[in-house]
């Protein structure tokens, strides 16, 4: 049989989905009236049954290439906005696994039309676990998305 | 000889739920057409406003389950040592919580709530008393990783022994009596990448025979393997993700565990057309819970979606609970 190119990487994720989790049809600009104040996507649930917020540790996002400052991040969730340094104290807010969550960036102007690469790691912790040691993992997703009118 | 009963839990509709094929009322729908005594939820995953739901929505449920003739039984819950950044949780916090839970559980109607083994022994042994007042049955779940040898395990039994309580117990999954992947271990894998029917041999060999690991290698190398066969062997069996007993698999420490276990998690990835579920080995596994009199209920835990999502969920747990039923008779 002839050997096909296939990634064999991809066996070593875990069978429950945790990536992919950036919502395709998301990105938009994000519209004060006439303003323009920034761009915002959306993060399908990284979990089957829902996260601690508490659990997120770290984002990381490039969109074009260019880095964001982690505290230029602004993570919605609940109807309520925090910063990304902040989510790790968030213990009472819940992630619910079919409510999606808000990445916004405040940039005057937003984003030009047409495709972006947004590069995303979020990095966290198991909600349980079967030792005591719960080290924060990546879970990274790329994609190009459309600007959504 | 008493005779079991059958649960379904919502939890093996999670994932078709979570991309909204189905709605929560669809779940009581299906489970009603699926027959069975009883039924399991997971309430982080499903319940709004978890762990604090609404008087109004704790309604809701009891009636969707009184319109689709229903049992509530099983409320699962977890022990969430990595919600705090830098600590577990203290045992104050294992106890306030699960306290909680047993509230919400008596209120929605279930008598059993399953929790995890990081409660721990001397802390389920300090919530007895609301156990007994609210008429709950706490039981952690030993699941794998962990085999009933597993110390905390141990731990458990001597509180079991000591206590001698209908309220506490043990909630055995079938995962810790885990020998094998199932035949379905290659489905998300294309047809054209790997020799698909020379790794299904190698899976039987892998759980049929004590052919060494090694040696199961080289049976695919030999038989005309590739150098992808070979990372898909490792990856998916000789070193998977999940760890796989192979031929170490408890009995008796399952038979040890049943006097304290009113509800046991059936796990199973793929039931095939003969009411077969290779890898995990539910003839002697039934056998044993035939024998030792249990009456209590087999949940019906579906996760074959990890290893084929185009399953049919529905028609996978119809076969189990048919499966389960043909096991016990023949036991």
């Amino acid at each position: 049989m002839a050997e096909k190119k296939f990634d064999l990487e991809s066996l070593k994720l875990p069978p429950y989905r945790s990536a992919p989790y950036l919502q395709q049809d998301s990105l938009r600009n994000r519209r004060i009236g006439d303003v323009c104040t920034g761009y915002s996507f959306q993060l399908g649930s990284m979990s089957y049954r829902g996260v601690w917020v508490s659990t997120i540790e770290k984002l990381e996002l490039k969109v074009d290439g260019e880095e964001i400052p982690e505290d230029r991040i602004v993570f919605c969730v609940n109807g309520k906005k925090f910063l990304a340094p902040q989510l790790r104290e968030l213990f009472a807010e819940f992630w619910h696994p079919l409510e999606p969550a808000e990445v916004l960036i405040y940039q005057l102007g937003g984003l030009s039309e047409g495709t972006h690469e947004v590069d995303m790691t979020v990095w966290r912790r198991n909600d349980f676990g079967y030792t005591h040691e719960f080290p924060a993992t990546p879970n990274r997703d790329c994609r190009t998305m459309t600007l959504q009118k | 000889m008493g005779n079991m009963k059958h649960s379904i839990t919502y939890y093996g509709f999670g994932q078709k739920w979570r991309d909204r094929i189905y709605s929560f009322e669809d779940l009581f729908k299906i489970a009603g057409r699926l027959g069975g005594d009883g039924i399991e939820l997971v309430p982080v995953q499903m319940v709004p406003n978890y762990p604090n739901p609404s008087d109004a929505w704790v309604d809701y449920f009891k009636q969707l389950c009184a319109d689709n003739n229903l049992n509530p039984v099983c409320y699962s819950v977890y022990i969430d040592n990595g919600m705090h950044y830098g600590r577990v949780l203290t045992e104050a916090e294992r106890i306030a919580w699960t306290i909680n839970d047993m509230e919400f559980a008596k209120r929605m109607g279930f008598s059993i709530v399953r929790s995890q083994h990081s409660l721990m022994p001397e802390t389920l042994e300090k919530l007895m008393p609301y156990c007994e007042a609210l008429g709950i049955h706490l039981a952690p779940e030993l699941h794998g990783p962990h085999v009933p040898s597993t110390p905390v395990w141990q731990e458990y039994l001597e509180l079991f022994e000591r206590k001698g309580s209908a309220y506490i117990g043990v909630v055995p999954d079938f995962s810790s009596f885990n020998a094998a992947p199932p035949t379905t271990y290659l489905n998300t894998i294309p047809d054209d990448v790997c020799d698909k029917a020379l790794l299904l041999r190698a899976r039987d060999l892998y759980e049929d025979t004590d052919m060494p690991e090694a040696e199961i290698a080289d049976y695919v190398r030999k038989n005309g393997g590739t150098e992808t066969d070979l990372a898909i062997l490792d990856a998916k069996l000789l070193n998977a993700r999940q760890h796989f007993l192979r031929h170490s698999v408890d009995f008796e420490g399952l038979a040890r565990l049943l006097k304290w276990t009113k509800y046991m998690h059936g796990k199973f990835y793929y039931v095939d057309e003969n009411l077969e579920s290779k890898g995990i080995p539910y003839p002697k596994l039934i056998k044993i819970v035939k024998e030792a009199g249990y009456t209590g209920f087999i949940a019906s835990e579906y996760e074959g979606s990890h290893y084929d999502p185009t399953l049919s969920d529905e028609d996978q747990i119809a076969r189990h609970i048919q499966m389960l039923e043909k096991l016990w008779n023949e036991a």
